[in-house]
């Protein structure tokens, strides 16, 4: 269980909300699993929306690495994304990030795959190509933003270029199966 | 079989058939009076809910359109009957933990015949049109029948009815009721299947899938057809191996001609029902799959992830059951395009396909 100290900013309500959901939720971890978590806590001053997700996948990685919740806390990106410089909203952002790849690790893959494809692509400021979030529901978001007959044409050159490379379709084929 | 704790019964239904029934059957269960099942409810939790059973009157509709196909699912244009509410066994993903948490008590409605009325006016009101009816929504459709013996009612009712076919769910072995009736055809006995890995980590209560097999063959040899549901889909170390032995092994329980129709589902779960699980159970191996929230707001695997699993899995059910009816339970169309290559049945269409099996 950990002490009132943990939380350092947000309001008493957030607070008073953070401080019951980790010792409700921390009730079987060791002083040390303790102890990591509240400097994350203190460091990241997550919300308590944000704070669930960080203990569910947390949870949920330990479980699935039949391990513990501090061995999650101790990987190395994790640490020094705690120890890097920045605000806390970004600093929060970025640390999330981190956990979500060890979350999901194979839809992080696919997701950076897929982003690397369309950053291959070149296809210039005008036209931008989406994935859907989480992959769910397979359909690509292509927007066009020109201020031109001829920046239109261009854009779309270049992503024709992409078409007839099998870029598109290799996206496609990203979104399609594991 | 399925022995509650205690019997608590509305004093309007005391001598009803079906509570005569149930304290014969369980002459040794102490039977409670109550005025209304309603006073019980907010009373014990989740667990404790499912070792009682209350006998009452069901006040409300019998019969409603199943929920699976709204927000985006293709739909199989199904009909669910509530003969009971909740269940015995405890599903580490079962929705009504979440579901009925504010309406827990496992309930048998004694007053079936209202519910037989209700299907029997749509039915004679539309001759023309053939429906599938299950009951195993809100409830296992066998879990209760060794007290209640509610299929000694359905069966001889679907029996007689050309245009209605009653598909009974369930994880159990409790068949004894049916195996002396004629179901002409008209009923489906059904059984949701996984792995044994899955049962024994997720099925607590449920009966095991060498038993379950062993169930369908006592029905198959009785006259019933059978459905096969692989839902939900649950990925762990070697599900597809656990799969492809599943499939193999209900090929030698069932002949091709007695099996109706085969069924899959994505694991799916609501934020809520997350959350449910997480506070009874802890943390589980079931939330740790890559889940995300669908178009929906359910939880699957990932969309690439179950594709790879509903194809794999489609492969060996189309090499075992070349002829038999395949779906997807509360799927996207785009996914149901990906698996089948084609769009979904209409449902109307699909739901048709399925009832005149």
């Amino acid at each position: 269980m950990l002490g009132p100290p943990l939380v350092s900013g947000g309001d008493a309500v957030a607070s008073a909300a953070i401080t019951e959901m980790i010792d409700a939720r921390t009730a079987d971890w060791s002083d040390h699993e303790c102890v990591a978590l509240g400097r994350v806590v203190d460091v990241l001053r997550p919300s308590p929306r944000h704070l669930r997700d960080i203990l569910d996948w947390l949870d949920d990685i330990a479980t699935r690495d039949a391990g513990r919740p501090g061995a999650v806390l101790a990987d190395p990106g994790l640490s020094r994304l705690l120890a890097a410089r920045g605000s806390a909203p970004d600093r929060l952002k970025r640390w999330k990030e981190a956990l979500r790849r060890l979350r999901y690790p194979r839809l992080v893959a696919r997701e950076a795959e897929a982003t690397t494809l369309i950053r291959g692509m070149a296809l210039g400021p005008a036209a931008r190509i989406q994935l859907p979030p989480a992959l769910e529901g397979g359909a690509l978001t292509v927007t066009l933003t020109v201020t031109s007959a001829d920046a239109l044409a261009q854009a779309l050159a270049r992503l024709d270029t992409s078409l007839r490379a099998g870029d598109i379709a290799r996206l496609f084929g990203l979104l399609d199966e594991l | 079989m399925f022995v509650p704790e205690t019997i608590f019964v509305e004093r309007e239904v005391l001598g009803a058939p079906m509570v005569r029934r149930c304290r014969s059957r369980a002459p040794d269960v102490p039977v409670v009076e109550i005025d209304d099942r309603r006073q019980l409810l907010g009373e014990g939790d989740v667990a404790s809910s499912k070792r009682q059973l209350v006998l009452a009157l069901r006040r409300s509709a019998f019969l409603e359109h199943c929920p699976a196909g709204t927000r985006g699912m293709a739909c199989c244009n199904y009909l669910v009957m509530h003969f009971a509410s909740n269940c015995p066994m405890d599903c580490r993903y079962c929705f009504l933990q979440e579901y009925l948490a504010a309406n827990a008590p496992l309930t048998a409605f004694v007053n079936p015949e209202a519910g037989l009325a209700e299907i029997g006016a749509m039915l004679d009101a539309h001759p023309e049109r053939q429906f599938r009816i299950g009951t195993g929504e809100l409830a296992d459709s066998l879990a209760l029948d060794p007290l209640t013996g509610l299929s000694r009612e359905l069966v001889p009712f679907f029996a007689a009815r050309p245009n209605g076919l009653l598909e009974l769910k369930t994880k159990t072995t409790a068949i004894e009721d049916l195996l002396d009736l004629d179901p002409c055809d008209r009923v489906v006995v059904s059984w949701s299947l996984a792995p044994e890995a899955v049962v024994a980590t997720a099925e607590f209560g449920t009966a095991s899938i060498a038993h379950r097999l062993d169930a369908m063959r006592r029905v198959v040899a009785a006259g019933y057809k059978v459905g096969v549901h692989l839902d939900p889909l649950i990925e762990h170390d070697g599900w597809a191996e656990g799969y492809r032995e599943l499939i193999a092994a209900v090929a030698v329980a069932v002949p091709r001609d007695r099996l109706a129709w085969t069924s899959m589902g994505a694991l799916r779960l609501s934020p809520g029902l997350r959350t449910r699980i997480r506070e009874r159970f802890g943390p589980l191996p079931l939330l740790a799959g890559e889940q995300v929230p669908g178009l929906d707001g359910k939880w699957r695997d990932f969309q690439p992830l179950r594709v790879h699993m509903y194809r794999q899995i489609r492969a060996w059910l189309t090499e075992a059951f070349a002829d038999v009816p395949l779906y997807l339970c509360m799927e996207t169309p785009p996914v149901w395009e990906k698996v089948f290559g084609e769009t979904p049945p209409r449902e109307q269409l699909l739901g048709a396909t399925l009832a005149a099996r």
